[in-house]
């Protein structure tokens, strides 16, 4: 089921290799920092569950997401945790935003 | 960018090493913001030929386009009957590097029971346990 109408989405997109320059297969999750959201325009009810992204037989992965800063989306400016679940990567969890009409690289948000 | 590494491994009679060489990145993860690449730090495992040859493209340990630049890969060795320390080295960009170029030659006072020899001939004399890296 597609997100409502009146949610503003953003997408995430991210490509991991290794330094031989191999394809990374695995997953990226993307957790909402919210107990439960609120959509009153629709009449929907958001909960955190998390969005699962897989790599690509490139290591890529392209996701779209509901904004965390739609006025439409309750409450405003929440967060996503990204997870990264990679063979050979200890790559820690990390928060990002994910404003409305962007396109985010993960290597923009990423911590060193 | 990228460099190669490659190597040959025999034992002091001549007779090729088989096994494995495992190369490691010192960082958790390193991102190119220019390309959008996330390079996480896998362990690169490389079977010796026949010949106890290899060689390895990798990503340069001091590209700009990365960041962390100027880190080390760490190399150690899963030779069957012979040791050979782990160590750490750099891979400058465009560069190829020979395992005899950047191996340090340990001290025969040290822990290991046989000699390491970096050079292009067969040593003489050599004992059992030692081990020879064919420049």
């Amino acid at each position: 089921m597609a997100l409502p109408a009146n949610i503003s989405t953003g997408t995430v997109t991210g490509t991991f290799l290794n330094v031989a320059g191999g394809a990374k297969s695995g997953t990226v999750t993307f957790r909402p920092s919210f107990d439960h959201a609120l959509d009153a325009g629709a009449n929907v009810v958001f909960v955190p569950e998390k969005v699962t992204a897989s790599l690509d037989t490139y290591g890529s992965f392209s996701v779209v997401l509901a904004a965390t800063n739609d006025p439409d989306l309750l409450p405003l400016n929440f967060t996503y945790t990204v997870e990264i679940n990679i063979y050979g990567s200890s790559i820690p969890s990390f928060t990002m935003s994910l404003l409305a009409g962007t396109t985010v690289d993960l290597t923009d948000v990423m911590p060193l | 960018m990228s460099a190669t590494l490659t190597g040959t491994i025999v034992r002091s009679d001549g007779t090729p090493a088989r096994g494995k060489v495992r190369i490691t990145p010192g960082f958790t993860h390193s991102l190119n913001v220019t390309t959008n690449v996330v390079v996480v730090a896998e362990t690169i495992v490389i079977q010796l030929n026949a010949l106890g040859s290899f060689a390895v493209i990798l990503q340069g340990t001091n590209d700009p386009a990365y960041d962390p630049t100027n880190f080390t890969y760490g190399i150690t060795f899963d030779l069957i009957g012979m040791d050979i320390d782990p160590f750490s080295f750099s891979l400058p960009n465009g560069s190829t590097l020979d395992l005899a170029d950047i191996a340090p030659v340990p001290s025969r006072s040290g822990d290991l029971t046989g000699r390491v020899y970096v050079q292009s001939t067969q040593p003489t004399s050599p004992n059992v346990d030692d081990i020879w890296i064919k420049i």
